[in-house]
């Protein structure tokens, strides 16, 4: 067994699959010697690439001579472009292009002046030896600057393409020139083959492959001959080198055809040659390569083979880049019309042209000017007779007439499957069709409508993901706006029926105390000869009753939340026995949170209205110092239960409301207002320390601070009482920030309600520091929203942030004026928390929604109510604007 | 200026459909004439015959589907099924059944599918067995080879035959040998004797078969083979169905013979009686309803092999061509799904 190398020397030449026969009509032009033209009114030399890789070099009225770049690279794929000749740049604009859609195309004209002025840059040649120092990317340089591009038709940029990312084993020159009619590398390889052996000698000493092969088909025997001898003067080296005949046959020429005859491998589908370890070049192009690397000659002309029975002076001509093809056909002696066609190209590949003031560029290799007689005849189309000819013939081994119906029924996903992108569209399957069918054109079409398809369906994935997108922030604002709405309906509930607390949480509450009381002792009061202590007995005895009740009879809710003493009582005892209750309930509660596996676990401890009802005269302060421990006691229950990791949910509701409402009498309401600022702040640590379960999915931490004077008689220290309020709003602010930190938990509702700090103060206050105080208290909760939102793993964070109503029903005279400018501070500083919680750019969705609304509503005295209007109006314009922030850094 | 244009390729091959057909019909003469030397005139009076009625029903089809007539009948497609039709009838059946063949062939097979191009079934062939089924006595009275024939039928009496209808004594006087013996196909006599007890041996002993491969079918045969070359020489078809064909008739025939050369009969009777070259180079390769690439249409091809040579051995008639080709018509899209041939640059066909 031979290696690919051996038998590459040895001259093996492959099977190619399919291909055609095409008569050649190659003499019409090779017989003559490659001829210059006069130069042309004017060049047109289009600037494809201006704006995308590259950028101009020159203006308009400016004099070029000849070899000036016109470009100037922006990019690595840069293909420079120069003047084909001296001259005065009179527009830059859009002109046809030389194309198969005559599209325009940004072109500059160029008027020569006819003397060819050579550019300075261009000097004599350089010999081999000159440059034998110079670097690989020296060199590279150069051919990249003089704009060298594959000539053979694809005008691939020629510096990319000798730069290779992997190393190259085997270098093809390609001079098959298949295409029949087309004889300019004929001709070239006949008269310049020294020049072109230096170039090869380049593009070798660049790549340094192992092997190099010219291919030159069969049916150029001056050329091979005229090679052959080059090749032994040249400098390229005697071993590994050779020219190979290979037999004539379309489309051999085209890359992926040539290695597979000349090396029997086959460029995987999608890939190119150099992951083989092949690169090839055209003959012409090595050719410009040495006028570039030793001459500075950027690439302005080529030979262009004038062809066809429509033209009297058939041959090879030396044509400037950018002379348009109409004064190529006025030298050449055209001789068709309207009615006939011009190619650009071969007639198997080329297109026919519309317009013949388009240029010749880089990759026209061949101008045929066909009669109307000498190609073939157009004819009807006729139905696919499935003969199979055109599978025969195919060189990539499609099956073209399977494409065909595919691609005429428009079901391009099957006719991709058929391996459409495949197809070189070489024609060689139209040639062979009997039915006359323009395969090539079905396949083109076909081609074109799976690149729109490919495309759309990319903008329509797009747009997909953005109405997701949107659909999804809609829910998520829509569920936000609902848990925010359920929160307010809650508290409105509790500030509406004060006394019918959640009758479910209640009586969970009593079940677990009636556990309690069935698990430990039941304290026995000691009764006692006064009036008031038989009646605490009374009472005490009465609620072990209950609880017993409830022990035998589980179903059976007892309702120990209110002693309903009617007459004057010794309130300190009553207040002990409640608070003893209480703390049963509390270690009931404490036991059954230590169960496990409860999926629900309410721990409501409710102990609200612990006085309720009392008729003055009390020893008040005795009786909240109970509410305090009985609190306390809440609290820890509500931190054991929190500890309970298994729970799914955990409602830890912690209703601390309304301590000492309705207490009508004159009462030590400084005590009261400590005792109850000491409760919320107990509060708020059970709920820091229930948020630290961070496996709870969802956690409520629903801190109800509200009320806390509310229905407070007259007369009171208020300015003590709303210093307290304060006090317990930042507690419970601090609660907030803490319970934000628990990045686990995938919903936290941090919800701080301060609402209706003061609501319905009734007597004179010292309004204005109660305004300050509540600012404050406003200014800790935006604190706290903030830092709640930095908390950037929770998925879901709902900062609502509600300070409405802060000086709702007012009825006295105050000074409202410094009210109004408090709550505007306050909102602004609302409005900037919601703005910093919408910058945490990690949180998918986060609705911050901040209600500033209503603050002066219903201010009913005297006030400047103009300025207040003002200011809400300023604080909710802020407000939208956070808003619109957020939405905007979300999209 | 401004150019007429027009997409690449410019240049073609200028061998169209029409003289495909034109070629393939050509190339048929041969075997046409040996047929007629030896079967009288009526074949080439039933191919006129079957001819124009086809071309009068596809422009009466086109017409009614608002078609181009001219242009398509000029395609030769219809006039290459009629001629098929024509060759495949017995010479002196009756015109009703060639008429009721190509109407059902052109009509039914043909244009209702969508025309040229676009039937399942080759229309001659599915005509061929409908008239077997409907008509077996009429399809299955071949004359007697005339070189042996005791009563040798004239272009005159061919015509009344056909045109007149002829009653069954007449025809089986046509049939009879110089011998006096009634004389079937070579493969049906076969079938027959082999049916009775007798050995291959003994059948070919019979008059029919006094070159060894049937008198007068060998020659049709022969004359079809050299028509099939010169089409294979014009690339008016390619080889890969005819030699799928001819290969697997002449594979299984082998294996059956060296088995026991008693009761199967060898691979060269197979070859050179019956239909097997005619279908083999002239009805099996039309490429409508056939597979597409080339290793499918050799798969199509040597599956029509193994069914003629099983429906021939084992089946109830002499001889299996028309099912055959059915039978593999209904396969090409399924053969086609699964002999996609790998792609330049692909690992394997996807």
């Amino acid at each position: 067994m031979l290696t690919l190398f051996e038998q590459i020397d040895k001259g093996t030449l492959w099977r190619s699959i399919g291909g055609i026969h095409p008569p050649e009509r190659k003499t019409l032009s090779n017989r003559t010697s490659i001829a210059t033209l006069t130069l042309a009114d004017e060049f047109v030399v289009p600037l494809n690439q201006v704006g995308e890789s590259s950028v101009l070099a020159i203006s308009e009225g400016e004099y070029v001579t000849k070899g000036t770049p016109l470009t100037r690279g922006t990019h690595f794929g840069h293909l420079a472009v120069h003047a084909p000749t001296s001259g005065h740049v009179t527009k830059i604009e859009q002109r046809p292009s030389n194309h198969a859609s005559g599209l325009p195309v940004l072109s500059c004209v160029i008027t020569p002046d006819g003397l060819d002025t050579l550019n300075p840059n261009i000097h004599a040649p350089l010999s081999w030896n000159d440059i034998a120092s110079w670097s690989n990317e020296e060199i590279l340089k150069k051919i990249q600057d003089a704009g060298i591009a594959g000539l053979g038709g694809a005008a691939f940029p020629t510096h990319i393409k000798l730069n290779p990312a992997s190393e190259i084993e085997l270098l093809i020159i390609n001079a098959i020139e298949c295409e029949p009619y087309i004889t300019a590398d004929d001709v070239l390889m006949r008269e310049h083959s020294d020049a072109i052996c230096l170039g090869i000698a380049i593009i070798y000493r660049l790549l340094q492959p192992k092997r190099l092969i010219i291919a030159i088909e069969d049916n150029k025997p001056e050329a091979i001959e005229e090679m052959h001898h080059a090749l032994n003067r040249s400098q390229l080296p005697t071993e590994g080198v050779r020219i190979t005949s290979v037999p004539t046959l379309y489309p051999s020429g085209g890359e992926k055809q040539l290695i597979q005859i000349l090396t029997g491998q086959e460029v995987p589908s999608g890939s190119i040659p150099a992951h083989l370890g092949i690169v090839v070049q055209n003959i012409a192009t090595s050719f410009a390569i040495k006028d570039a690397v030793l001459r500075n000659y950027p690439l302005i002309e080529r030979v262009v083979t004038v062809t066809g029975n429509n033209t009297s002076n058939p041959g090879n001509y030396w044509v400037p880049i950018g002379t348009p093809i109409s004064h190529l056909l006025t030298q050449t002696g055209f001789r068709g019309n309207e009615t006939d066609k011009v190619i650009i190209g071969g007639p198997m590949m080329g297109y026919a042209l519309y317009n013949d003031s388009a240029p010749i560029i880089k990759g026209s290799n061949c101008l045929l000017l066909p009669d109307s007689k000498e190609l073939a005849p157009e004819q009807k189309e006729l139905p696919c007779v499935r003969c199979g000819e055109c599978a025969q013939v195919c060189p990539a081994q499609l099956l073209p007439q399977q494409l065909f119906w595919h691609a005429k029924a428009k079901e391009y996903d099957k006719a991709v499957n058929f391996n459409l992108a495949d197809c070189i569209e070489c024609g060689c399957c139209t040639y062979v069709c009997p039915s006359n069918i323009p395969l090539v054109e079905y396949y083109r079409i076909a081609k074109s409508a799976v690149k729109t398809e490919a495309e759309e369906k990319k903008q329509a994935e797009l747009a997909k993901q953005r109405f997701e997108l949107r659909t999804q922030r809609l829910e998520d604002e829509r569920l936000a706006r609902e848990a925010k709405q359920k929160a307010a309906a809650e508290r409105r509930k509790l500030n509406m029926s004060a006394t019918d607390n959640d009758a479910v949480a209640q009586a969970m509450a009593r079940i677990k105390a009636k556990k309690a009381a069935a698990s430990s002792n039941v304290p026995t009061n000691a009764p006692d000869a006064p009036d008031n202590k038989r009646k605490d007995v009374s009472a005490a005895i009465a609620r072990a009753k209950a609880k017993k009740a409830a022990q035998s009879n589980p179903d059976d809710a007892t309702d120990h939340s209110q002693p309903s003493e009617a007459t004057s009582v010794d309130d300190k005892k009553v207040q002990i026995a409640a608070a003893v209750a209480r703390a049963k309930a509390k270690k009931a509660a404490q036991q059954d949170s230590e169960t496990d596996s409860n999926e629900q676990l309410a721990a409501s401890v409710d102990v609200s209205k612990p006085s309720q009802e009392v008729v003055p005269p009390v020893d008040d302060k005795k009786a909240k110092i109970a509410a305090a421990v009985a609190r306390a006691k809440a609290k820890k229950a509500a931190q054991q239960a929190s500890e309970t990791d298994s729970n799914d949910m955990l409602a830890a509701s912690v209703d601390v409301s309304k301590p000492s409402q309705e207490v009508v009498t004159p009462i030590d309401d400084k005590i009261a207002k400590i005792a109850a600022a000491v409760a919320r702040a107990k509060a708020k640590k059970a709920a820091q320390k229930a948020s630290e379960t961070g496996s709870g999915d969802e956690l409520v931490t629903s801190v109800d601070t509200s009320n806390p004077s509310q229905e407070v008689a007259p007369p009171v220290d208020d300015k003590i009482a709303k210093i307290a309020a304060a006090v317990a709003r930042a507690k419970a602010k601090k609660a907030a920030q803490k319970a934000s930190e628990t990045g686990s938990s995938d919903e936290l509702v941090a919800s701080v309600d301060i609402s209706n700090p003061s609501q319905e103060v009734a007597l004179p206050v010292d309004d204005k520091k109660a305004k300050i105080a509540a600012a404050v208290a406003r200014a800790k909760a935006k604190k706290a929203a903030q830092q709640a939102s930095e908390t950037g793993s929770s998925d879901e964070l709902v900062a609502s942030v509600d300070i409405s109503n802060p000086s709702q029903e007012v009825a006295l005279p105050v000074d409202d004026k410094k009210a109004k400018i408090a709550a505007a501070v306050a909102r602004a500083k609302a409005k900037k928390a919601a703005q910093q919680a919408s910058e945490t750019g990690s949180s998918d969705e986060l609705v911050a929604s901040v209600d500033a609304s209503d603050a002066p509503q219903e201010v009913a005295s005297p006030v400047d109510e103009k300025k207040a209007r003002i200011a809400a109006a300023v604080a909710k314009a802020k407000a939208k604007k956070a808003m619109l922030k957020t939405e905007s850094e979300k999209e | 200026m401004a150019f007429k244009i027009a997409s690449s390729p410019h240049l073609s091959r200028s061998f169209q459909t029409s003289s495909l057909m034109q070629r393939v019909m050509l190339c048929a003469l041969p075997g046409v004439a040996v047929q007629c030397f030896f079967f009288g005139w009526g074949t080439v009076i039933q191919a006129l015959l079957a001819m124009s009625v086809a071309l009068i029903s596809e422009a009466l089809v086109l017409k009614l589907r608002t078609r181009n007539v001219t242009e398509t009948l000029r395609d030769n497609s219809a006039l290459l099924t009629g001629l098929l039709i024509g060759i495949a009838i017995p010479p002196l059946a009756p015109w009703w059944v060639t008429v009721i063949g190509t109407l059902f062939a052109i009509v039914v097979v043909k244009q209702l599918y969508g025309g040229l191009g676009h039937n399942i079934f080759n229309p001659a062939m599915a005509a061929y067995v409908m008239l077997l089924i409907s008509f077996p006595v009429q399809m299955t009275s071949w004359v007697a080879p005339s070189v042996i024939a005791s009563q040798p039928v004239d272009f005159i009496h061919s015509l009344q035959m056909i045109f007149t209808g002829a009653s069954p004594s007449e025809i089986s006087a046509y049939k009879l040998g110089f011998d006096g013996i009634s004389m079937a196909t070579p493969l049906d006599t076969i079938k027959t004797d082999l049916a009775m007890g007798l050995t291959t041996i003994e059948s070919l002993s019979k008059a029919i078969f006094s070159n060894g491969y049937g008198v007068g079918w060998f020659w049709v045969n022969l004359a079809y083979l050299a028509g099939g070359l010169v089409m294979l020489k014009l690339k008016v078809i390619r080889w890969h169905i005819t030699g799928g064909i001819l290969a697997a008739l002449f594979i299984c025939s082998s294996i059956g013979y060296l088995l026991n050369p008693d009761t199967f009969t060898g691979p060269l009777l197979h070859l050179f009686s019956g239909a097997t070259m005619l279908a083999a180079f002239f009805i099996a390769t039309d490429p409508v309803t056939a597979a597409t690439s080339v290793r499918g249409r050799i798969v199509f091809g040597a599956l029509i092999g193994i069914l003629v040579y099983i429906i021939r051995t084992f089946g109830g008639y002499p001889d299996a061509f028309a099912f055959a080709i059915l039978l593999a018509n209904l396969c090409a899209p399924f053969i086609d799904h699964y002999m996609k041939p790998r792609a330049y640059g692909h690992r394997s066909a996807t």
